[in-house]
């Protein structure tokens, strides 16, 4: 059930009412309910999946649990549930991508549908079960509640990858009503459709017009398509993840913040501490640390120690660890030649930046500069977009003809943008949609809450705020017949 | 308890401002262009028709109100609309009896063959409903015709027509009225077919009719004897193979079950029409074809039902004017 579609909309409706309606000791059951009812309308088949992993996981932590009040580690019991998890994970999404890079044609071809969001319960699981190992949250009793906050329908489908430490809690406290979180809430999910459905589907008409006969525009245009993804995949993201959010917030649980306006990075390596900061986080606590630390990467440094220098010994094993992550961070979003070298191309990046820094600290002014952040800026956003054209094409060739038609044919005879779908009075509303969607990021850059500034001001303004992001989205946006109802972009992962 | 009672009347204040607007948007982005016609139905004085016509574009283009007013004073008005079936000519006809009490209602079966609840030309099927005026009609018709998939496009139609905010224009609430109670001119010929008289089967071989169309037509029977309306069952000229004869003339035995009169025009050699010259396509008559065809109906009507003859009542001057306006602009 995509949040963009009118069933979702009843649903969420009841839910709320029936979860205020209810008494505060029923309310998680009832939100335990709800989520497996929008979960199953995914398919029942992964319903069976996620009750059966969920078990495992469940099992597993409490089995960590034992054995450690027993005085034993429980890493037998951490090794097998992360297994069973990761290795259902590999079968399911990646086996024949695997299988048939090994074997070719001749290979093995599994056909179980992969069930929605598995990327994301999985990596929530894996880490609930890491944290229980590592004492950062304690195993939890009851089978009903683990599988309530797994499921909880906000960010079973596309994240965030939340923390049981962080968001069981507020799940199972059957909050009570408040009008504040609920407008707060209200205008989150609206500003999240005003993002996918006004400026990210719209945005997406013109990206798929040109990914689909790049030979036939200019290259500066294949260009600007590519910067258009850039936006539109932050719109379609970050919307999502603004209605998840939300949507959440009106139950009174605050689910982890994914997006940090991104695009005002300066540095590759700081993007991604502000671009899908949940699965950068998940990467850096459950794998880039246990690596580095890891007895191996430890001889390897003292190995590296002795024959070369103390920088080499700090900065090899590092690299060999970033490289781990990068190359599973393509992976993580699918089984797909593009994922990888976009995660190969990230690691690069990052591991340079790493190895360039002294250099770069020489170059950098002494003092704040404007001018130059700019430029790291600019330059950081241009890196990103060059990701983009792995990321976006299905192929290594497709992505090939992007950027060769970008470097060979800048200024080349071709279509105008109306070729691709995009028509004037989209213009008309993208370029407003996109400065106001600038002028949130700015403010919040500059830490200003704008949902606290607008709760202070009369309550016709604040229902009133509601009400405009509302008719925007139903007047503007890019739904109905004759558009294909868009998934979000995040789905597929 | 008083907070949750204050929120609670924002939240109902909320979502009627919200309705409010949601259907002010709808009406200002909904496409008019059918509008004028539709409007004109439910701008008759109440009770004021004597005669319905429903069913497909075929009687919508073949039968004209005011032929039937100048030559025999019978205040008719044609409901009809494009590819509209069986099943959606029933809701029409439900629609309109919240507003006229006919004596009769002359039913179009040509659509019998089409065994669906739906045409499947989603435009003409906007055209129906998104300006029915009856909302219980309209629900049950959304319910009964249109396939799930579809059916919050016609719940709310400006999930369809939100596109349309750079295109409304303020001509578009100022169109002038329709005149022609609800029937459509064709002139000339189309240019896309060649019309040659049908070859015609035996009127005894009739086929099986659908489930659907059968169903429907009983309701409609149902539903006028409810009213009290007489009903006719017609089929118009037209030339189509064997296998849509076929089911027009599976018609005459549902028509005999129900005691219901059914004229198929195809086998009424007295109206003789000029295949050639007074049909506009192969479904559709033209304006010449109209005027026979509008005669010869009324000339039957008049013979067997009780209509009174409304010429010389002042209620109905209106249809004096409109009726030479009407000769003014197509003949």
């Amino acid at each position: 059930m995509s949040f963009t579609t009118f069933r979702f909309l009843c649903f969420f409706a009841a839910v709320l009412a029936a979860h205020f309606a209810l008494p505060r000791r029923a309310r998680p059951w009832m939100l335990l309910c709800a989520s497996l009812v929008f979960y199953a309308a995914a398919g029942l088949p992964g319903l069976l999946w996620l009750a059966g992993l969920s078990l495992a996981g469940f099992l597993a932590a409490r089995s960590i649990s034992r054995q450690q009040a027993a005085g034993k580690s429980g890493r037998l019991p951490l090794v097998l549930g992360v297994g069973l998890h990761l290795g259902l994970l590999f079968l399911l999404k990646y086996f024949n991508f695997f299988a048939g890079g090994l074997l070719g044609a001749g290979a093995p071809v599994l056909s179980l549908a992969v069930p929605a969001g598995l990327s994301f319960f999985v990596f929530m699981a894996v880490g609930y079960l890491t944290d229980v190992y590592r004492g950062i949250c304690p195993a939890e009793e009851n089978y009903g509640r683990y599988l309530g906050w797994l499921c909880f329908f906000p960010h079973i489908l596309q994240g965030p990858i939340d923390r049981y430490a962080d968001t069981a809690s507020a799940l199972f406290a059957g909050n009570v009503f408040e009008e504040r979180r609920f407008l707060r809430g209200l205008w989150r999910i609206l500003w999240g459709f005003f993002q996918k459905l006004v400026i990210a589907d719209r945005l997406g008409i013109l990206v798929a017009g040109v990914w689909a006969e790049p030979e036939s525009f200019a290259g500066w245009r294949v260009a600007a398509a590519v910067v258009c993804y850039a936006l539109q995949i932050y719109a379609d993201f970050a919307g999502y993840t603004d209605i998840a959010l939300g949507a959440a917030e009106i139950f009174g649980i605050r689910l982890a913040e994914n997006f940090d306006t991104p695009y005002f990075s300066r540095s590759v390596p700081e993007f991604w501490r502000r671009w899908h900061m949940t699965l950068g986080a998940w990467f850096k606590d459950y794998l880039f640390f246990p690596l580095q630390r890891s007895r191996l990467f430890r001889k390897f440094g003292k190995a590296i120690k002795a024959r070369f220098s103390k920088t080499a010994a700090k900065n090899l094993p590092a690299a060999l660890a970033l490289a781990a992550v990068w190359l599973f961070t393509g992976l993580w979003h699918g089984a797909r030649l593009t994922y990888v070298a976009w995660g190969i191309y990230y690691g690069v990046l990052i591991i340079l930046s790493m190895f360039c820094e002294p250099l770069m600290a020489r170059l950098r002014p002494k003092k704040e500069n404007a001018l130059w952040d700019a430029f790291r800026t600019v330059r950081t956003f241009a890196l990103v977009c060059l990701g983009y054209v792995l990321f976006r094409s299905a192929t290594l060739a497709e992505a090939g003809v992007i950027l060769s038609r970008i470097l060979t044919a800048p200024f080349a005879a071709g279509n105008g943008f109306s070729a691709a779908g995009l028509v004037r009075t989209d213009l008309y509303i993208l370029v407003p949609a996109l400065l106001l969607r600038l002028a949130v990021s700015l403010c919040h850059a500059k830490g200003i809450d704008l949902r606290e500034k607008v709760m202070a001001r009369a309550l016709p303004l604040r229902w009133g705020i509601a009400l405009v992001l509302l008719f925007s989205v139903i007047i503007f946006g890019v739904y109905g017949p004759g558009y294909d109802a868009a998934s979000f972009i995040y789905f597929e992962f | 308890m008083m907070k949750k009672t204050r929120f609670l009347l924002r939240i109902a204040a909320f979502f009627l401002l919200f309705c409010l607007l949601l259907y002010g948007a709808d009406r200002l982005l909904v496409d008019r262009s059918a509008a004028p016609r539709t409007e004109s139905f439910y701008a008759e004085p109440e009770d004021s028709i004597d005669v319905l016509l429903i069913g497909s574009s075929r009687i919508m283009c073949g039968v004209y109100p005011l032929l039937l007013w100048e030559k025999y004073g019978i205040a008719a008005f044609d409901c009809a609309g494009s590819a509209q079936v069986i099943a959606q000519s029933y809701f029409q006809l439900k629609d309109a009896l919240n507003y006229q009490s006919p004596r009769l209602v002359v039913v179009d079966v040509s659509t019998v063959a089409n065994g669906n609840v739906y045409t499947g030309v989603e435009s003409f099927v906007h055209t129906q409903l998104d300006h029915m005026r009856s909302p219980l009609v309209r629900l049950s018709a959304i319910f009964t015709l249109v396939p799930k998939k579809d059916r919050v496009e016609y719940l709310f139609p400006i999930v369809k027509y939100h596109t349309r905010w750079s295109e409304v224009r303020a001509e578009d609430f100022d169109q002038p009225a329709d005149i022609c109670r609800g029937a459509v001119v064709y002139t000339g010929f189309s240019e896309k077919e060649e019309v040659l008289p049908p070859e015609l089967i035996a009127r005894s071989v009739a086929g099986e009719l659908h489930d659907i169309p059968e169903l429907y037509l009983r309701k409609t029977v149902e539903l006028c004897r409810k009213h009290g309306a007489e009903v006719l069952f017609v089929n118009l000229p037209c030339v189509r193979d064997a296998e849509f004869q076929r089911a027009y003339n599976a018609v005459d035995a549902l028509a005999e079950e129900l005691g219901v009169p059914y004229i198929n025009y195809l086998y009424e050699d007295s109206l003789g029409l000029d295949y050639e010259r007074e049909m506009f396509d192969t479904a559709h008559l033209n304006s010449a074809g109209a005027e026979k065809l509008t005669a010869a109906l009324g000339a039957y009507i008049r013979e067997n039902y009780d209509i009174p003859d409304r010429r010389g009542d002042a209620a109905y001057a209106r249809w004096h004017a409109d009726l030479a306006d009407f000769r003014q602009k197509y003949y």
